[in-house]
Order: C-alpha cells, then sequence, then structure tokens
C-alpha cells in the first residue's frame, strides 16, 4: 500500500534521512522505532508531503506522492495525528472534528463519522462545546485521532501518540490503535515507546542516525538482544 | 443631549470596526499588518462617488458593488503583490513593507483617476432624522449603523457556523495541522484578503458620504481603524467590532469635550495609552507559542 524507496531527505545541509526503504502492506500495523532524533517524524513528514525527499521515490497505491502537496495527499486517504497532537486550541472540539472532515462532501458520512468518533471516545462527546485548549493531555491525543479520522483514512499515521500520557493513558491509546487496526485501518505507529510500540505492531522497523539498521517482526524484534539493550531499556536501565 | 453624540460615534465606530476587522483578520491569518487596509477604503469611497454619481446607481445597490470591487483589488494586491514577495520566503516585515509600497502606489493611482481634489458624495439622505423614542438617529448615521452591523454579523455567523469559515480559523491557528487535514492555505489566505477588501470597501462606501472622499482619506482613517484594532486586541474579530465602536465614541466625546481641534490627536493618546497599560487590547491573546 505505501512504499519508500531509497528516500533520502536533507534539512539545509543536514541530511536527516539516509536511503530510508519502508513498505507498508493494507491492513498492516507497522511501527518505526528508533532514538529522539533518529528521524522517526522526518519520515512521517515526507509521508504527509510537508518535507520533500531529495532522492528516492515515495508511492501509494503505486502512486508516486513524493510529489504531492500534504492537501492532496490527505485527499488520497493518508491522514497524520502529528506529534504534540496540534489541535486547534479556539475551536471547540466539535469544530476541530468538523475541520477533520474538510475534504468529506457527504454530509451522510460526516455524520458518520461523529457517530464513530464519539463512540469510540464518549469523553470527546460530552465535551463538544469546550474549546479544544480546554482539554486535557488525553482528551487532547483522542480529539486528534478522532479528528484524523473524520477524514476516513484508508492509511494512518501515528507520530507518537504516547508521548506525555500518564500510564494509564498510554493503555488508551494502546487499546484504541488496537480497535482501529481491528476496523480495518493501515497504520504506520512511530513511537519511542518500543515495548508499547511493538506488542500492538505486526512488523517494525528500527531507525538509526537516519538509516533503517533493523526489520523484522515484532516478535523477533521484541526477543533481538540489541533491541532490547538500546530500546526495550535493560534490567540495569531500571525503567 | 448625551445620546446624540454617543449615536454619531457608534456609527462612526462601526465604520472603524470594519476597517479594523480588515486589519485583524490579515494579522490573525498571516501575521501581516496590512498598510494599505485605509487605502482600500479609500478606492472603496472614491468608486462609490463614481458609481452614484456618473454611473446613477443608487447608492444602496452601490454598496455591495463597491465591496465586490474591493475584494477584486484585494486579492489583486495579494496575487501581483505580495505573494511573489511571500514566495521569495522574506521575513514578514518585509512584506510589511510591501503593503506600505502598496498604500503609497493607491494613493496616487487614486490621484490620477479621481484627482487630488476631495469630491462631495451627491445628496443621498433626506433631513429627516429616524426618531427611535428619545433617540433620534441622523440620516447619515443610519446606514454605517444597519449595513456596518448586518456586516459584522454576518461575519461572525460565517466564521462561525461555514465549514469555510472554521477552516479559515483553523489555518489561521496553526497552518500546518491545517493543511494535514487537507486544507490549502493559499486558498484561505486569498478569502482572508477577499473578505478584509469587502469590509475595507463597504466602510469607504459608509464613510463617504459621511467626509468628503479624497484621495488621502485612507491615511488618517487607517490608522484611526489601526488604533481600534489595538485597542480591542490585535488579532482578534471581536475586538476589532469593539474596539472599533469604542474608539468612534471615545474620538467624538474627545472632540466635545476638550476640543474638536484635538479629534486626531486624541486618536494617538488612545493608542499610546493602550500600548502603556493593557498592550494585548481588550481582547488580546496570549503570544501563540
Amino acid at each position: 500500500m505505501l512504499e519508500l524507496d531509497s528516500v533520502d531527505v536533507a534539512y539545509g545541509s543536514i541530511q536527516a534521512l539516509r536511503s530510508v526503504s519502508l513498505r507498508v502492506s493494507a491492513g498492516e500495523l507497522v511501527t518505526l522505532i528508533g532514538a529522539n532524533g533518529a528521524g522517526k517524524t522526518t519520515t512521517i513528514r515526507s509521508i504527509s508531503g510537508l518535507l520533500r525527499p531529495t532522492a528516492g521515490s515515495i508511492r501509494f497505491e503505486g502512486h508516486p506522492i513524493h510529489r504531492v502537496p500534504p492537501e492532496a495527499i490527505v485527499a488520497r486517504g493518508i491522514v497524520q495525528v502529528p506529534e504534540g497532537r496540534r489541535i486547534f486550541p479556539e475551536l471547540t472540539v466539535e469544530e476541530n472534528l468538523r475541520v477533520g472532515a474538510y475534504l468529506v462532501r457527504d454530509r451522510a458520512r460526516v455524520a458518520q463519522g461523529f457517530e464513530r468518533v464519539y463512540t469510540l471516545f464518549p469523553r470527546l462527546r460530552e465535551r463538544r462545546r469546550q474549546l479544544g485548549s480546554t482539554l486535557s493531555g488525553g482528551e487532547q491525543q483522542m480529539l486528534a485521532v478522532g479528528r484524523a479520522l473524520m477524514a476516513g483514512p484508508r492509511l494512518l499515521l501515528l507520530d507518537e501518540p504516547s508521548l506525555g500520557l500518564a500510564p494509564l493513558l498510554v493503555e488508551e491509546v494502546a487499546r484504541v490503535v488496537t480497535e482501529l487496526k481491528r476496523s480495518g485501518i493501515t497504520i504506520l505507529l512511530v513511537e519511542q515507546n518500543a515495548r508499547l510500540a511493538l506488542t500492538l505492531a505486526d512488523r517494525g522497523y528500527v531507525l538509526e542516525t537516519g538509516r533503517i539498521v533493523l526489520s523484522d517482526t515484532s516478535d523477533r524484534l521484541l526477543a533481538n538482544p540489541e533491541v532490547q539493550r538500546s530500546y526495550l531499556g535493560s534490567s540495569r536501565a531500571g525503567r | 443631549m448625551i445620546l446624540d453624540p454617543l449615536i454619531g460615534g457608534i456609527a462612526m465606530g462601526c465604520i472603524y470596526s470594519l476597517i479594523a476587522l480588515g486589519y485583524n483578520m490579515l494579522i490573525r491569518a498571516m501575521n501581516l499588518l496590512h498598510f494599505a487596509q485605509g487605502e482600500v477604503m479609500m478606492v472603496g469611497a472614491l468608486a462609490g462617488v463614481t458609481l452614484v454619481s456618473v454611473l446613477h446607481i443608487p447608492y444602496l445597490a452601490a454598496i455591495p458593488l463597491i465591496m465586490a470591487l474591493c475584494a477584486a483589488l484585494s486579492l489583486g494586491l495579494d496575487t501581483f503583490a505580495y505573494r511573489p514577495v511571500r514566495r521569495r520566503n522574506v521575513p514578514v516585515i518585509n512584506l510589511i513593507i510591501a503593503t506600505l509600497g502598496v498604500s503609497i502606489l493607491l494613493s496616487n493611482a487614486a490621484i490620477l483617476i479621481w484627482g487630488a481634489e476631495p469630491i462631495r458624495y451627491p445628496r443621498i439622505y433626506g433631513s429627516d432624522a429616524l426618531l427611535l423614542g428619545p433617540v433620534r438617529i441622523p440620516p447619515q448615521f443610519l446606514a454605517p449603523l444597519v449595513v456596518g452591523g448586518l456586516l459584522m454579523v454576518g461575519l461572525q455567523i460565517f466564521f462561525a457556523r461555514s465549514l469555510t469559515g472554521v477552516a479559515m480559523r483553523a489555518a489561521a491557528q496553526d497552518p500546518e495541522a491545517a493543511r494535514l487535514m487537507g486544507i490549502d492555505i493559499d486558498r484561505m489566505i486569498r478569502y482572508t484578503f477577499a473578505i478584509s477588501g469587502a469590509m475595507g470597501g463597504a466602510a469607504g462606501a459608509l464613510l463617504g458620504p459621511i467626509i468628503f472622499a479624497s484621495f488621502n482619506m485612507g491615511e488618517v482613517i487607517g490608522i484611526k481603524a489601526f488604533v481600534a484594532a489595538t485597542l480591542g486586541g490585535l488579532g482578534s474579530m471581536p475586538g476589532a467590532m469593539v474596539g472599533g465602536i469604542l474608539f468612534g465614541v471615545i474620538e467624538t466625546f474627545g472632540a466635545l469635550f476638550i476640543s474638536s481641534g484635538y479629534k486626531d490627536a486624541l486618536g494617538y493618546a488612545v493608542m499610546i495609552a493602550i500600548l502603556l497599560v493593557a498592550p494585548s487590547g481588550l481582547f488580546g491573546r496570549r503570544a501563540r507559542a
């Protein structure tokens, strides 16, 4: 469904991604793990069209999309939940969701989207008249995911959905991601919390200073001693 | 009678509000201080003279035409002057200086078209005031109150209810997140210019019959409206409306109780006072992160 082939991305003279290749098939939940600054967000932003690769290609359902502007990428069915939620603080919850369905022209589908999101996150229904800025961190994350769902994505890009959330809310994120996968949405999940990500995902890629250094099924990555040492926190790290 | 100057102040204030809305929409959308906003209003006022005196279009019918013309003008300014500057990814201050250049250009163009002499609108209003109980509304203030009021209510409804209006607010708050929702930021900016131009045009059409229309009216009125926008809070829509009306009232009573000779100076005094006491204005928002 999504294919990155030898993608290079640079910020000015700083090379952020070097020859990154990865693949996400329809229905899969794939994760991209790595340390801070490894290039995870850069990868997501390139797929969304916010960054242009300097070399390589990104294809979605066979069509190249690496020169397509972000608005048009959303129209093709790739929707991103950005890092840090980025909800619109001075719009109400309902308005945030409505804007998520900006490209959906069919009113019935918009109504279905609201119903789907409010069923998944009953808290958002209770708070629908409140401004986005008045929500708690966890509620903002729900809103960010809900807003993305309003667009009816076929491929959902989740950038650090658990970042900064309390353990109980991290579990909630896990529940939601599982539920979304079950509903048939293909997901590319970027996470610093590698254990969480690999528990949820079918397959994973490990990114180190802009390069993919490992790729395997989640089970094998979880069992990989190198991954355990670097990303899962050995007993010495005392997590 | 305290009510008469109050009505006059509110009517003038509605006009300031319309211009201030234009300023604040552009500040909100792209941190742009559009110096040529007063000149767009001036073109509206002078075009109104042409429509009403030369083409004999009824005044009320001319107002929407003037608004459409000024929307097109404002859109044209963005397309041919500001967009090429923006494409170079220059600091916003360069863009603001470009708007200053455009304001001078518009004043000079107006001299070429309409001449340098102030022009009087033909007699539009009768002399009978509208009496609402104890409130006496002079005819020349009726249009600013009614048309200005309707436009502001309409704009509020547009931004609160329509998908495009909500998308414009979203794009102003976080352009990148808005793009990730499929919103075309360039298009939102074009809408912003068009609407702010239409509001400026309406202000000109309403102001023309009250004072004389002339090529340099945009300067003084534009600055006053900017003071009004600052008073309400830069970048705020309710701030522009309340700030404009409040400023109109302050100005009118200032002229009444102090001296009409100081009327224009009073505006600057108000601005300095705001900047000292409450720099973010009445509806001012904290600086965005």
